[in-house]
């Protein structure tokens, strides 16, 4: 169980955490986070960019899982997942940098 | 577009024709090769540049930010649509026939009033859900002058096979007339 829990960590936080981006950003349009200004953007923005890349630093702890591996085989399938699962929430979170919130 | 999935097509096929050309055969290449550059690095190079033009597309399409556009409200509800055009004073809104002028840009202000709808001008933009309590932007342009047929483009109860509507873009001609309230 425990190393299914290893080797899949990588892809389940990209999971929640595109969950809980998505979840933000209907959240902040509802309560109108977007009309707040803060440091020369909206309030929105700022949190869903730092939510994003604390999601992305998170997965990249992840790879300490590696060490912890009792195989070779282990080690590559959980380093392999975890940088799928960092470099999927990179990629797939980027939007809440460049794209329209609320519109 | 179309040129990029031509060039990706012959690549395989080639590739596949290849592999039965030379069955049997040593073959020098190695498996990183084929499964880790073409197999892995080729379709995410080629997703991630599908994804940007998406993104410019779809900001391109949401984003107004166009000084002198038209602005048109339009609401769906079982089983007509409602135009409101923010245009000139008294014009009436119209039933079913969205009224513009051709070459410029114009934002429609979607809603619903019952039922999620979806608008849909084939020839003219993307769809677009109409939702009960949420306004949704979509950028269109008629290029040229004419009638263009559009339809609800989500099943929105018995009667959506003739949920369907008209586009009429004017010239500016006939915008001018329409923005006077002189219906054609």
């Amino acid at each position: 169980m425990r190393l299914l829990a290893r080797i899949s960590a990588g892809l389940i936080l990209w999971a929640f955490g595109f969950s809980l981006l998505y979840a933000l950003q209907g959240t902040g349009c509802a309560y109108g986070w977007e009309d707040a200004s803060l440091f020369g953007t909206t309030m929105l923005r700022w949190i869903l960019v730092a939510t994003w890349l604390l999601l992305v630093a998170a997965c990249l702890t992840l790879l300490r899982l590696t060490r912890a591996a009792s195989s070779d085989f282990e080690r590559r399938v959980t380093l392999a997942t975890v940088l799928a699962g960092a470099g999927t929430m990179l990629i797939t979170g980027s939007p809440v940098a460049l794209t329209s919130a609320c519109a | 577009m179309l040129a990029g999935a031509t060039a990706l097509s012959l690549l395989v096929f080639g590739l596949l024709l290849l592999a039965f050309l030379r069955r049997g055969r040593e073959g020098r290449t190695s498996p990183t090769v084929w499964i880790g550059g073409l197999g892995v690095a080729m379709p995410i190079a080629v997703l991630l540049a599908l994804v940007g033009y998406a993104l410019m597309l779809g900001e391109r399409i949401v984003a107004p930010g166009v000084s002198g556009t038209v602005v048109i409200d339009a609401t769906g509800r079982q089983w007509s649509w409602e135009f409101s055009h923010r245009v000139g004073d008294g014009t009436p809104a119209t039933h079913n026939e969205l009224h513009l002028p051709a070459g410029r840009p114009v934002v429609l202000r979607i809603a619903a009033v019952d039922v999620i709808h979806s608008f849909w001008v084939p020839r003219l933009a993307g769809k677009m859900d109409a939702i009960p309590g949420h306004v949704n932007l979509l950028r269109i342009e008629a290029a040229q002058p004419g009638i263009y047929e559009g339809q609800c483009a989500e099943f929105c109860g018995s009667g959506h096979s003739g949920h369907l509507f008209r586009v009429i873009a004017h010239d500016e001609a006939g915008w001018v007339a329409f923005q006077r309230g002189e219906r054609q």
